[in-house]
């Protein structure tokens, strides 16, 4: 079977290619309207901004091949988070900006609703509203991975083939004759997500959907399932952990494992996402080619979220390492010298693929927020810097303790709560976590939306799908089992 | 429910085991990995047993496997591999899969490097009883060794060449001798819950990686181990690459996906029809000769596991027993105070073999208590050696 996948300047191509690839399917990566009007199946993927993105298309000459053939041909078409927005009519994401509307439907942005953050990431269920191809086969309510900060609102319900609820209940899945449209990241989801991709390869809109929906069991839940995420500290070719930083040059803290099986292990062990780190790249001014390599091999084996940094100085970084299969980007240094590159940054790529890291390090009762990996002061306190970094646009803050990092004392929570209280973004903490009550700790005392973890997967015996057991088990913790 | 005695000082190691929250039904403790228990308080492989037990149409299933059987019998080399430690699971597979599905099988056996004599001799007897063909393999004990000193030291866990060598290496023999149906045991929804109920577990890369390998593969413990290691060394280890197992068309399965796994019922099998031996095991009561009998090194494996977890070897088999009704939980606990928890002869053999103090063993098995367990090491009783202990091989600690 073959693919087409559209080539548009916007985001995860390589990893809708690889995850199409795994599938045994035939795929072509394209911008040229004839492939387009001789396409089988077509893709639209797209990470970035809605306007920017129907801008692409609109100099590629690729709106009305499209529209010929999925509208007049009726080829089967599947949209990607961005893809699947740009068939509403308008989005209101960054001013107002029309969209093919192929769909009778809006893009708009979250309803700012108590504590809850303003961009949705993490996983997620995506509930069957009707009978589709999309969840054929499927056993129970699947979750999915989302990355994102508006959302498509269909007024036409008849097309609405799936509902999440964040906050408030959106349509994050829509069939609609030939065309069909996805919020979230089937090509980073994971098994469930393959399953997805794999149904699109062998839909046939002409023959209408019968088979009943079955009972799919769904979890009720009032809060967002929080994130537990490895953190991979890429050094010259394998993996590393630090202490405060500092790179150990003895015992088992050198060498912690392979860059592309660490992930794989993490991936069939339920983690969530993925921190992958060059973290001396910036001080050893190596630039970004080096990480690009490693995750370019890493998205062709793993199938779920990748959060990539170290080394990130320009859009064009970006742009390269969202090619070759990075769902966010993480930038420091880049941002504290030059806080514009963060406005700059999401304007382009979205505020959802935006991630700042701050380093923070403790003199005497205060924080100071550090770059080049630890060793430079800012004189800036961490908690004015992050109500910075969301005003200009960042869509999430990795926020670590240098004096807590591979120490496995437990997370620095008073920063934590600080920083996680002040900003209405999703923060991610890192540093210390030495034991499964720490994990808990980042979230009911720290509120975290998502803890980092490396040393105490590295030198315990446990995993992810360990901790999350653990978590279950305490209960008021929700987690994607 | 986190328990406010905890904090206080133990007396013993018995003693610190007995304040863990534990399932209403069998005697698991919240330190089990994957553990959950339900509002009624029981824990989640109690209720997989149930499913297993209730749920299940065993005759549909048994149908399924002769028809996948089918398809492979007769079109190979061998009609498929058994992977085979010459314990009770192994043996009664090899039986079944040889007697009742008349299968050509090829049995291939990783020897970790620590057979007991019975073990040897009960092997000896099966495969020429079965007259089936036989491979065994053991890797260089040089490496083994700084293996299990660098997983011991990572995940408080000296066997991972034996985890990973078991799963790896009959993978690599099918790819060898291109076969591509591999047949294993029991499925482990028997005694965790890696899986959900409406996962078939495969025994793949991806069960490999979730929890059979302690997070570590081969690729990542090369470079773990530094200087003086050739990456060959590491190669017995190594799940074979995914691409090669999909282009031989692989299939790795559970015989006990497909007929309900009973333990009891099966060992009474295999030693009236292959006169297969029961043997003692440290630290575990009479009557439970059948299991674990295969390393001499297994009572040191459920010591670190007490430390670690405040459950022992006796625990695990009560447990089986209670939720297969042929115990009550008084009883399990009465035996599980008795047997659990000792130190056991053979670790001084342990200590010899990997050159390491018993001072140095607790710092690490400490280390590496799970939340909340907390251990105290400091009144330990001794368990009397095996009969067997002498006959070990012990070729100590020199490189």
């Amino acid at each position: 079977m073959k693919v087409t996948i559209i080539d548009y300047g916007m985001g995860n191509l390589s990893s809708v290619a690889r995850a199409f690839e795994t599938l045994n399917a035939e795929v072509q990566v394209t911008s040229r309207p004839a492939d387009i009007e001789n396409a089988e199946k077509i893709v639209l993927p797209g990470v970035g901004a809605f306007g920017q993105g129907m801008q692409n298309l609109d100099k590629l000459g690729l709106i009305g091949p499209l529209t010929k053939t999925v509208r007049v041909r009726k080829t089967p078409f599947l949209g990607i988070c961005l893809g699947m927005q740009l068939l509403a009519k308008e989005s209101l994401e960054q001013g107002r900006h029309p969209g093919l509307g192929w769909v009778s439907a809006g893009v708009k942005p979250f309803k700012r609703n108590g504590s809850l953050k303003t961009l949705h990431i993490g996983w997620d269920e995506a509930v069957p509203a009707r009978p589709s191809f999309l969840f054929k086969g499927l056993k129970r309510v699947p979750y999915f991975y989302f990355v994102h900060g508006y959302h498509v609102v269909s007024d036409n319900l008849a097309a609405v083939a799936a509902t999440t609820a964040y906050g408030e209940t959106f349509h994050s899945a829509i069939v609609k004759e030939n065309i069909a449209g996805v919020q979230f990241h089937p090509e980073k989801s994971q098994e469930a997500g393959l399953g997805l991709l794999k149904n699109f390869l062998t839909w046939d809109p002409t023959t209408e959907e019968t088979e009943p929906l079955g009972t799919l069991k769904t979890n009720e839940k009032k809060t967002p399932n929080i994130r537990l995420i490895p953190t991979l500290l890429y050094n010259k070719g394998r993996l590393t952990k630090t202490v405060r930083f500092q790179i150990q040059e003895n015992g088992i803290r050198h060498d912690v494992g392979h860059p592309v099986k660490a992930p794989m292990v993490y991936d069939a062990q339920l983690a969530d996402e993925l921190v992958f780190l060059d973290f001396r790249a910036t001080t050893e001014e190596r630039g970004i080619d080096q990480l690009a390599n490693a995750v370019s091999e890493i998205s062709g084996r793993v199938f779920m979220p990748l959060t990539v940094g170290g080394g990130i100085r320009t859009v064009e970084d970006i742009r390269k390492l969202l090619l070759v299969g990075a769902d966010k980007v993480v930038v420091n240094t880049a941002a504290v010298q030059n806080p514009e590159f963060i406005r700059e940054a999401a304007k382009i790529f979205g505020s959802q693929c935006i991630v700042v890291s701050i380093d923070a390090k403790k003199n005497g009762n205060s924080y100071e927020v550090m770059t080049h990996s630890g060793s430079n002061g800012t004189g800036m306190n961490p908690l004015d810097w992050a109500k910075k970094i969301e005003a200009l646009g960042a869509g999430e803050i990795l926020l670590t303790s240098i004096d807590r990092d591979g120490t496995m004392e437990g997370y620095d929570l008073e920063l934590a709560q600080s920083i996680c209280k002040a900003v209405k973004i999703p923060v991610i903490i890192s540093g210390g976590a030495g034991k499964l009550e720490d994990l808990a700790l980042a979230f009911s005392q720290g509120l975290a939306t998502g803890a980092a973890a490396a040393s105490i997967f590295h030198f315990r015996d446990i995993s992810p799908i360990k901790a999350k057991a653990f978590l279950n088990r305490r209960g008021g913790y929700p987690v994607r089992n | 429910m986190p328990n406010p005695s905890l904090d206080k000082e133990s007396s013993s190691l018995q003693e610190s085991a007995s304040k863990l929250r534990r399932c209403v039904r069998c005697l698991l403790a919240e330190t089990h990995d994957t553990i959950v228990f339900d509002a009624e308080g029981v824990c989640n492989v109690c209720r997989n047993i149930e499913h297993k037990q209730q749920v299940i149409d065993w005759a549909a299933k048994k149908r399924e496997f002769e028809g996948l059987l089918d398809s492979y019998r007769g079109k190979y080399a061998y009609d498929c591999i058994i992977p085979f430690s010459g314990g009770k699971d192994s043996t009664y597979t090899a039986y079944t899969l040889v007697k009742q599905f008349r299968l050509k099988p090829l049995v291939v056996c990783f020897d970790h490097g620590f057979l007991r004599p019975t073990v040897i001799e009960n092997t000896e007897r099966t495969i020429r009883a079965l007259g089936v063909d036989f491979l065994k393999f053991r890797a260089g004990w040089k490496v083994v060794r700084r293996l299990m000193v660098e997983s011991l030291k990572r995940k408080g866990d000296f066997c991972w060449h034996c985890h990973t060598g078991i799963f790896s290496f009959p993978m690599q023999m099918a790819i060898r001798f291109q076969v591509p149906l591999v047949i294993w045991g029991e499925p482990n929804t028997e005694y965790n819950a890696y899986f959900r109920q409406d996962e078939q577990e495969l025994v793949d890369e991806k069960r490999f990686n979730r929890y059979i390998n302690l997070g570590i593969t081969a690729e990542d413990m090369a470079g773990m181990l530094g200087q003086g290691i050739d990456e060959r060394d590491l190669e017995p280890f190594r799940y074979p690459p995914k691409e090669e197992l999909k282009k031989l068309g692989y299939r790795s399965i559970c015989l006990g996906t497909y007929i309900p796994w009973d333990v009891k019922a099966q060992v009474e099998v295999i030693k009236r029809e292959l006169g297969w031996k029961e043997e003692a095991v440290e630290g575990v009561p009479d009557g439970y000769g059948y299991e674990k009998i295969e390393c001499y090194l297994q009572g040191v494996r459920d010591y670190l596991r007490f430390i670690k977890r405040g459950m022992g070897r006796t625990n695990h088999l009560a447990s089986i027993d209670i939720r297969n009704s042929r115990m009550t939980r008084e009883q399990g606990e009465k035996l599980m105070a008795e047997f659990d928890g000792k130190r056991p002869a053979s670790l001084d053999v342990f200590l010899k073999l990997v050159g390491m103090t018993e001072e140095e063993f607790n710092k690490i098995a400490l280390e590496h208590a799970v939340y909340p367990h907390k251990p105290d090491l400091r009144h330990v009783e001794k368990g009397a050696p095996l009969w067997d202990q002498e006959k070990w091989v012990s070729p100590g600690a020199k490189e």
